[in-house]
C-alpha cells in the first residue's frame, strides 16, 4: 500500500476515524488499533513477511526483558548477542547473501577458479532494514542501561511497526517513540492540521517533483549510450531532485500521518541541498539514519575521543557501512566511500562543525560566498549520486565518461519545460521555508484565511495537474 | 463536488477537443470521426507513416473523389481498426481503403501511446474503454469518474483553458494528412545505437482482427489496397525479420486479391533528403510519393467513386 495510492487514501481516514471516535477513551484500544492497522498495512505488501516482522518484534521484546533480568553479565551478553546475531542474520540472508556469494565467486574467478554457488531467489522484505534498526537500537539501549525493557507487547509492537514509519523510516528510537505510545493522546486539531499540511507538501514533493524527475532520470540512465554529455548532466541533476523529493516527500507524509494520530516522529530531512559543506549535508540528509550510525556505531568505535586519525577511521567506517546499508551493491559502497572522502578533510581540519545553523538564518538572500559553498556542496552530492543510481560500477564510469565528452557542450535533449518551472518553484518555496520543519509549515499562516486556503488549493491543483507517472518510493528497496 | 467535477470535465473536454495543435493534431481526426465529418469514398488507414506520407486531398482531387487520411501516430492496427469502424458508421460509405502497412502494423505495444488524445472523448464512452482496455493506460474509473483521467495531465488542462480563451489554433491536418517540414534527424542513429537491430513480434490478436477486417471489406465490396510507402534504405536492415513480415502481407494480398504497392525499393527510398528519419518522409518526400502513388492507383481497374 503506497502512501500515494487510492487504497491508502481509503485506509487512512478509516483508521483515523476509528482511532479518534471509537477508541478515543482507551489508550490500550488505540494502541491495539494502531497495531492491527499497521500489520494490515504491511500485509498488503506481502503477508508472508508479516511473520518475519512479528518474529523480529518478539525476539527483541523478549531478549530485552531477558537481558534486563539476567542474573549476571555473561547471561546479559548472551541475550544481547543472540538478538544482534539473529537481527543481523535476517538482514544478511535477505539483503546481502547473494551479494557475498556473487562477490566471492567473482573473487575466485580472478584467481582462475570458476565456482558456481547457488543464490537465493527471494525478494527483499519491504522495510527490513528499517525495522531491524529499530529493534537493534532498542536492544542496544537496554544493554547499555539507557532504557528499561518494555513489558507491554502491544506497545512495543507499535513502536516497531507503526505504519507511517514501517517501510522507510524515519528510524525511531525507543527513548523518543515509546513514551509517546504509552502516553494518553488527546486529539489536537492544530497538530492534525499541521499533519495534513505536511502530508500535502510530501505529496507535492513525491508526485510532482520526484515522479516527474524520475521519468527523465530513468530515460537518461537507461539509454546512456545514445544521449549527449549535457543530457547526462541534466539526468543526474533530475535524479538528485527525484531522490530528495521521493524520500523527503515520503518522510513528510510519514511525519504528517503520525501527527494525525498525535505522535511526533523524528525529523528526517532539514533542507540538505542548502548545505554549505558535506558535513552539514549529512546532518540534514536522512537524519534518523545518520544519527543512528553516530550513536550506535561511531561513538562505540571511539567517536571523536581518540584524536584526528581515530575520527577519520571511524568516519570512513560509518560511511562504508552506511553505503552498504543502502543495498548489496559495490556502487553503494563506493558512494559511501566517496562521501567519506568529501567529509574527511573537514574532520582533519576540524571545520566539520562550522555550519550548524541553516544558511542565511533570518535573511532572505544568501551571500555570494554562501551561494558558492552551497553550489559546491551540491555539485559534489550530484556527482556522488551518479554512482548511487548506476546499476553497476561499469555503468557509473560509463556515465561519467559520457559527461566528460565533447557532447557536454550541446543542448540537453528531451527536457520538459514545465518540469523545469516546477523545480524552480519548488526550490524557491524550499528556500523561503528553510527555517521551519518543512517548507510550508508556516507559509501563509498569517495570511487571511481565503488566501491561505487558495495557497493550499493551488498546491492540490498543481499536484492534480502535474503528477508524474507513478513510481515506487526509492527507499522501499532498502 | 460531483457537480463541480462534471462541470470542469465538460468545460475542459469541450474546449480541449477544439485544439488543432495538441497531441500532434489527433483531435482534428477524432472530431471528424465522432462528428460524421469523414464521409469519404476513399479511406487511408495506417500509422504515422500513413498520416505523414499520403496526402488525402491530392488523392481526392486527382481521382475526382473524396478521400480522408485516418493515419494515427504511434498506434498499430489495433487502434487503426477502431478508426475504421467509426468511419464506416458515417453516412458516406467508403468504396476503397488504402491500407498503409509497415513492419510494425501487426505488433501491439503494451502502453497506450499518446493517451492525451483520448481524454475529451472518454467520459461514459464504453466503446473506447473496450478498445483501450488491453493497453497500460486507463482503467474503468477513468471512463466513469469526471476529471479523474485528467490527473497528471496538466498540459491537457492548460490547453483546454487556452482554447476556451480563444488561443491561436491554426489547422495542422488537412483531410487527416500533415506534411512534416523536417530534415534528417538522429532518431535512426539513436535507435541503432540503443538496439542494434529490432525483431518485430506479431500479436496474434491483431493478426486475427486484421484478417477479419480484410474479410469484412470483401463481404461489403470495399476494395482494399496495400501500400508499403518508401522507407529509407539503410533503415530497412534495422528490422531483423523484415522479409518474413513482408511475406505475411504478400500472402494476404494473394489470398484476398489485394493490389500491393511496395515502394521499399523505389528510388525515393534511396534519397535521404526525402526523409526525416528512417521510417518517415518529410513534406517534399510525401508530396512526391503521393504523386507517384496516384499514377499507380490510376492504373488499377477500379472506380474510386
Amino acid at each position: 500500500m503506497l502512501f500515494n495510492s487510492i487504497s491508502f487514501a481509503i485506509f487512512l481516514p478509516i483508521v483515523f476515524a476509528l482511532y479518534w471516535f471509537l477508541a478515543n477513551r482507551n489508550l490500550k484500544f488505540q494502541n491495539l488499533l494502531l497495531l492491527i492497522s499497521s500489520y494490515y498495512f504491511y500485509a498488503c505488501w506481502d503477508y508472508r513477511f508479516l511473520f518475519l516482522l512479528i518474529f523480529s518484534t518478539m525476539l527483541d521484546f523478549s531478549t530485552g526483558i531477558k537481558m534486563y533480568e539476567a542474573k549476571n553479565e555473561r547471561m546479559k551478553k548472551f541475550w544481547f548477542w543472540l538478538s544482534i546475531c539473529i537481527n543481523l542474520g535476517f538482514l544478511g540472508v535477505f539483503k546481502y547473501y547473494n551479494f557475498f556469494v556473487e562477490s566471492f565467486a567473482d573473487g575466485l574467478s580472478h584467481f582462475g577458479i570458476e565456482k558456481h554457488f547457488d543464490t537465493l531467489q527471494v525478494i527483499l522484505p519491504v522495510g527490513i532494514s528499517f525495522y531491524t534498526f529499530h529493534g537493534l537500537s532498542y536492544v542496544i539501549d537496554i544493554y547499555k542501561g539507557k532504557i528499561k525493557p518494555e513489558r507491554n507487547i502491544v506497545d512495543y509492537s507499535v513502536f516497531v511497526s507503526f505504519f507511517p514509519l514501517l517501510v522507510a523510516g524515519p528510524i525511531e528510537r525507543a527513548t523518543h517513540l515509546l513514551p509517546q505510545i504509552q502516553r494518553k493522546r488527546e486529539f489536537d486539531s492544530a497538530k492534525a492540521i499541521d499533519g495534513l499540511r505536511q502530508i500535502l507538501w510530501g505529496l507535492f514533493k513525491k508526485l510532482v517533483i520526484a515522479d516527474n524527475c524520475a521519468e527523465y532520470a530513468n530515460m537518461v540512465f537507461n539509454n546512456s549510450d545514445s544521449l549527449s554529455g549535457s543530457t547526462h548532466i541534466v539526468g543526474v541533476l533530475f535524479f538528485t531532485f527525484q531522490i530528495y523529493g521521493d524520500f523527503s516527500g515520503y518522510s513528510d507524509i510519514a511525519l504528517g500521518t503520525a501527527r494525525l494520530f498525535g505522535i511526533d516522529l523524528l525529523r528526517n530531512f532539514a533542507f540538505p541541498f542548502f548545505s554549505r559543506d558535506t558535513a552539514e549535508y549529512w546532518r540534514r540528509w536522512h537524519i534518523s539514519l545518520s544519527s543512528w550510525f553516530k550513536d550506535y556505531l561511531y561513538i562505540p568505535l571511539g567517536g571523536s575521543s581518540g584524536g584526528t586519525w581515530m575520527k577519520v577511521r571511524n568516519t570512513l567506517i560509518i560511511f562504508l557501512v552506511s553505503g552498504f546499508w543502502h543495498g548489496a551493491n559495490w556502487t553503494y559502497i563506493l558512494w559511501g566511500l566517496l562521501n567519506a572522502i568529501y567529509i574527511i578533510p573537514s574532520i582533519v581540519l576540524n571545520t566539520n562543525r562550522h555550519n550548524m545553523e541553516i544558511v542565511a538564518k533570518g535573511r532572505i538572500f544568501a551571500t555570494p560566498k554562501e551561494i558558492y559553498h552551497i553550489l559546491s556542496t551540491f555539485s559534489l552530492t550530484v556527482f556522488a549520486f551518479i554512482i548511487f543510481r548506476s546499476n553497476t560500477m561499469t555503468d557509473a564510469f560509463h556515465y561519467i565518461g559520457k559527461i566528460i565528452s565533447p557532447s557536454v557542450f550541446t543542448k540537453p535533449e528531451g527536457i520538459r519545460n514545465e518540469v523545469v518551472w516546477l523545480l524552480i518553484a519548488f526550490i524557491i518555496i524550499e528556500w523561503l521555508g528553510r527555517e521551519n520543519q518543512y517548507a510550508i509549515e508556516k507559509m501563509g499562516l498569517k495570511w487571511p484565511r481565503p488566501l491561505r486556503l487558495a495557497f493550499y488549493y493551488a498546491i492540490m491543483l498543481v499536484i492534480f495537474m502535474y503528477a508524474g507517472s507513478s513510481q515506487q518510493f526509492i527507499y522501499f528497496q532498502f | 463536488m460531483v457537480l463541480l467535477a462534471y462541470g470542469a470535465d465538460i468545460f475542459i473536454s469541450t474546449n480541449l477537443k477544439k485544439s488543432n495543435k495538441f497531441v500532434k493534431g489527433e483531435y482534428t481526426t477524432w472530431n471528424d470521426l465522432y462528428n460524421n465529418n469523414v464521409n469519404s469514398k476513399v479511406l487511408i488507414m495506417g500509422s504515422s507513416r500513413a498520416w505523414v506520407h499520403i496526402d488525402a486531398k491530392m488523392i481526392g482531387d486527382s481521382l475526382h473523389t473524396s478521400a480522408y487520411n485516418l493515419g494515427i501516430d504511434g498506434h498499430n492496427f489495433w487502434m487503426q481498426e477502431y478508426r475504421r469502424i467509426l468511419a464506416m458508421r458515417q453516412s458516406v460509405k467508403p468504396k476503397v481503403i488504402i491500407q498503409s502497412i509497415d513492419v510494425f502494423t501487426l505488433e501491439k505495444r503494451a502502453d497506450l501511446f499518446y493517451p492525451e488524445q483520448f481524454l475529451p472523448y472518454m467520459l461514459g464512452n464504453h466503446e473506447l474503454e473496450k478498445v483501450t482496455e488491453s493497453f497500460i493506460g486507463f482503467t474503468h474509473p477513468d471512463f466513469e469518474v469526471p476529471m479523474l483521467r485528467y490527473y497528471g495531465k496538466g498540459k491537457a488542462i492548460i490547453e483546454g483553458v487556452r482554447m476556451a480563451l480563444q488561443g491561436e489554433n491554426p489547422p495542422t491536418r488537412i483531410r487527416g494528412f500533415e506534411g512534416h517540414e523536417e530534415s534528417w534527424n538522429n532518431d535512426f542513429e539513436n535507435a541503432k545505437a540503443q538496439m542494434g537491430s529490432y525483431t518485430v513480434k506479431l500479436d496474434p490478436a491483431t493478426v486475427k482482427i486484421f484478417e477479419n477486417y480484410l474479410r469484412e471489406c470483401q463481404r461489403q465490396n470495399i476494395k482494399v489496397i496495400f501500400v508499403y510507402s518508401p522507407e529509407y534504405i539503410e533503415g530497412q536492415n534495422f528490422i531483423a525479420n523484415r522479409t518474413a513480415m513482408m511475406g505475411v502481407y504478400k500472402r494476404w494480398a494473394q489470398k484476398y486479391n489485394i493490389p500491393f504497392f511496395d515502394y521499399s525499393n523505389d528510388p525515393i527510398s534511396f534519397e535521404k533528403k526525402y526523409f526525416y528519419n528512417a521510417l518517415h518522409m518529410n513534406k517534399p518526400g510525401a508530396e512526391y510519393f503521393t504523386y507517384k502513388f496516384i499514377q499507380d492507383l490510376k492504373k488499377l481497374p477500379i472506380s474510386y467513386n
